[in-house]
């Protein structure tokens, strides 16, 4: 045997180990944490239960209902239509894990885009994964990518004509906030909407939240965005907020922007539909390291500056706006909405408990609310 | 640009047939053509796979094997679609 033979085997054995500690470490992202739900979950289910289409896909996804012997309306709550939000899904997993439904009913998912939680954006350099700290250890979640993986859906189109007629670009073909009202036959994302759109019909959903993160720098930011059915409930929710010190803006959501989880929800399915954004350091585009603890205390000194400077439509200083912070402004907006149901229509009242209150997550964390892992 | 341009540019404009995109059914064919193109990135990932390990064992200077062998792990990660 040649000597460059002998590299040559050597090379592959290099290859071959690589290769298998790379797979494992993008692999691991495709295992789902375990959820341990409340005992007051009445229907563990699936997303594929309301449309079959969905069964054995990556693009299923479990659904929590908690059904109370009290009648009222119910509540779809989604957490984790993006995957790079994690307020939105901690929110979600909290509810699971900790809520009561005294009257009516209560439809949470807390991983709308699970394909999008099998991986991360590309040259984004984010942390896979942070932990949370709990009662005598920790809990360790996904970070993952605002679109659904493209080992699960590819290629993307050039141009991407969602279902309800808007032009995007193509990438857009797998964010699922765009892709409302889904398609039977469509892509992958385009099916999930279509599940989730079969749910609300099925369920005979009354009123649906999609809770979501974005840049400080986003105009849209520390908002409840209202579909023009919903701007009623909208007011008043942001009222009661304003009396808790929590400022929320307003903003109506524009009819042409088609595509979007409350304007399709609105349209389509007539329910009252709304979206919560809350400011997020790490999602930024003038973040500095993107770390675990970015995305958990939300401290960063290039958005104090930008603050300074004006640049941020969020207060924004060196104490930075922590995942409690955040997860806390969903939840509290998620109770005056549903308060604010109860005032406007006494016989869609839904009582909710077990909600950990604002000044508890302050002080005590958002893990005092998680149940360890077994 | 005159007044009278950009009046005949709106003419222009407000002429032109926008299509309705809701009948666009383009969109319903994408998800059988991107089984069809899958097919054609695993043969096309598949043949420089190849290509690259006759490569590392062709090569004869150490350096332009280790090229090889670092571009190889990236290939066939995405021919195992892992990612």
């Amino acid at each position: 045997m040649k000597s460059h033979h002998i590299t040559g085997v050597l090379w592959t054995i290099m290859v071959a180990v690589v290769c298998f500690v790379t797979a494992q470490s993008f692999l691991s992202m495709h295992q789902t944490e375990a959820l341990h739900p409340s005992h007051f979950v009445t229907i563990q289910n699936a997303l594929s239960a309301y449309f079959p289409g969905l069964k054995d896909s990556p693009g299923d996804t479990d659904v929590f209902i908690f059904e109370s012997q009290n009648q009222g309306g119910t509540l779809l709550i989604l957490g984790g239509t993006h995957p790079n939000e994690p307020a939105g899904y901690i929110a979600a997993i909290l509810l699971v894990e900790n809520l009561r439904v005294k009257r009516g009913k209560v439809i949470i998912i807390p991983r709308s885009n699970n394909s999008g939680f099998t991986h991360s954006d590309p040259q984004e350099g984010n942390p896979q994964r942070f932990s949370i700290e709990i009662p005598g250890g920790k809990r360790r979640f996904r970070y993952g990518s605002r679109l659904t993986n493209p080992i699960h859906q590819w290629p993307d189109p050039v141009l991407y004509v969602n279902p309800a007629g808007q032009r995007l670009s193509g990438t857009e073909s797998r964010n699922l906030n765009r892709c409302y009202p889904g398609r039977e036959r469509g892509f992958l994302t385009e099916k999930i909407a279509y599940g989730i759109m079969a749910l609300i019909r099925k369920e005979k959903v009354d009123l649906a939240v999609d809770l979501h993160e974005a840049a400080p720098e986003y105009p849209v930011i520390n908002a409840i965005v209202f579909h023009e059915n919903s701007a009623e409930l909208a007011a008043l929710a942001s009222m009661k907020l304003q009396t808790e010190n929590i400022e929320i803006r307003l903003e109506a959501s524009p009819p042409n922007l088609r595509g979007l989880s409350h304007r399709e929800w609105g349209d389509s399915a007539q329910i009252k539909a709304l979206l919560l954004e809350t400011a997020n350091a790490s999602h930024g585009r003038l973040k500095g390291r993107p770390t675990p603890s970015l995305i958990l205390d939300g401290k960063d000194k290039n958005y104090v500056k930008a603050a300074k400077l004006g640049r941020l439509f969020v207060p924004f200083d060196e104490k930075g706006i922590p995942l409690r912070k955040r997860v806390s402004r969903h939840l509290a907006a998620l109770r005056a909405l549903v308060a604010s149901l109860e005032e406007l229509y006494p016989e869609l009242c839904i009582k909710l408990a077990n909600i950990p209150s604002s000044a508890e997550l302050q002080k005590m964390g958002i893990g005092a609310f998680l149940k360890a892992q077994k | 640009m005159s007044l009278k341009s950009i009046d005949l540019a709106i003419d222009i404009r407000n002429s032109v047939t926008v299509p309705d995109f809701r009948d666009f059914h383009l969109m319903d064919e994408s998800p059988r053509l991107g089984k069809h193109m899958q097919i054609i990135y695993h043969i096309m990932v598949f043949y420089l796979t190849v290509h690259f390990i006759w490569y590392m064992f062709k090569e004869k200077k150490f350096w332009n094997q280790l090229s090889a062998a670092i571009v190889l792990i990236m290939f066939l990660l995405r021919l195992l679609l892992i990612k």
